[in-house]
C-alpha cells in the first residue's frame, strides 16, 4: 500500500502547482486582451478621423 | 543616468519587459533544483517521516505572502507621500501574487497538519493571522477594482494596505506571543538551524524560487496594468501598431 503521506505531500504540490499554472495562464490572456484593446481603440479612433 | 527615470510608466515599461525571462528562468531552474534537493538529497524526518517535505512549499510561500505585503505597503507609502504613479501599479500588480501565497500557505498548512497534528485546521494564532493576510489581499483586490477612477483607487488601497501592515508582525510573532499548536520560526537570525544542512538547503532554494517567481509574475502583471491605464497616450497606441 502506498505511503498516505505521499498522499498529503501529492495535495500540496498538486494545489501549488495548479495555483501557479492558472496564475500564468491569466498574466498572459491580460496581457492579451490589454494588448488587444489598444489596437482597437486605436483603430476606431482612426476610423473616426477618417 | 537618473534611475528616477524609471519610475515613469513609459520607462518603466521596456525595462520590466526585458526583465521577465531573467526572473522567470532563474525561478524555473531554482525550483528545480530545490525539488531535487528536497524531495531526493534531504533525508527522511526521523519524526515525521516523509510528510514533513511538504516544508518546501509551505515555508517559502508564508514567507512570500508576508514579505509581498510589506513591499505592498512600501509601495503604499510611496502613492501616499510621492503621488508616484508607478507605485499603485506595483501594489496592483504584486496582490494577486500575494494572495495566492497566503492560499498556497494555508492549504500546505492544512495538508501537512492533518496527518501530524490530527485536524486540518484550528483557530490557532498562526493560522486565524494568515487567514487575515489572505483576507487583506482579497480586500485590497476589490477595493481597488470596484473604484473606477484609478488613482482614486490607488489610494484608496493604499489606506487599507497600511492600516492592515499591522497584521504581519502579529503573524510573525504569533507563535511567541501566544501558546500556539503551529511550530516556532523555521529559520532564525539569531539562532543555529535546527534541521539538518540539506533540509535547510531545499528550503532556502525554494524561497529563492518564489522570490524569483513573484518578481517575475509581477513585473509581467504590471506591464498589462500600464498597457489598461496608458492606453490613450501615443507610445502605448505605437507599441500596439
Amino acid at each position: 500500500m502506498t505511503d498516505p503521506h505521499w498522499t498529503y505531500i501529492a495535495l500540496a504540490y498538486g494545489f501549488a502547482a495548479a495555483c501557479l499554472a492558472i496564475e500564468c495562464v491569466l498574466l498572459v490572456r491580460r496581457r492579451r486582451a490589454a494588448l488587444a484593446r489598444v489596437a482597437r481603440e486605436r483603430h476606431l479612433d482612426e476610423t473616426d478621423a477618417d | 543616468m537618473n534611475p528616477f527615470r524609471f519610475a515613469a510608466p513609459q520607462a518603466f515599461y521596456p525595462l520590466a519587459g526585458a526583465m521577465v525571462p531573467w526572473f522567470g528562468g532563474a525561478a524555473a531552474l531554482l525550483a528545480v533544483v530545490g525539488l531535487v534537493i528536497g524531495f531526493v538529497l534531504a533525508p527522511t524526518d526521523f519524526q515525521q517521516g516523509e510528510v514533513y517535505r511538504i516544508i518546501f512549499i509551505h515555508v517559502p510561500s508564508a514567507w512570500m505572502a508576508m514579505f509581498i505585503y510589506l513591499v505592498m505597503a512600501g509601495y503604499a507609502l510611496l502613492t501616499l507621500v510621492m503621488r508616484a504613479r508607478l507605485s499603485g501599479m506595483m501594489a496592483r500588480a504584486l496582490a494577486p501574487t500575494g494572495a495566492l501565497m497566503a492560499a498556497i500557505s494555508l492549504w500546505t498548512g492544512a495538508v501537512w497538519g492533518k496527518p501530524t497534528w490530527g485536524t486540518w485546521w484550528v483557530w490557532d494564532a498562526r493560522l486565524t493571522s494568515t487567514l487575515i493576510l489572505l483576507f487583506l489581499y482579497l480586500g485590497y483586490v476589490a477595493l481597488v477594482t470596484a473604484i473606477e477612477d484609478p488613482q482614486r483607487g490607488d489610494r484608496a488601497g493604499a489606506l487599507l494596505l497600511l492600516v492592515g501592515v499591522v497584521n504581519i508582525p502579529v503573524i510573525y510573532f504569533s507563535v511567541r506571543w501566544w501558546n500556539t499548536l503551529h511550530q516556532g520560526a523555521s529559520v532564525s537570525l539569531t539562532a543555529a538551524p535546527t534541521m539538518a544542512a540539506t533540509m535547510l538547503a531545499g528550503m532556502l532554494v525554494m524561497s529563492l524560487a518564489a522570490w524569483m517567481y513573484t518578481i517575475a509574475a509581477a513585473l509581467h502583471r504590471v506591464r498589462s496594468i500600464i498597457l489598461e491605464r496608458e492606453r490613450h497616450t501615443r507610445w502605448v497606441r505605437a507599441l500596439a501598431g
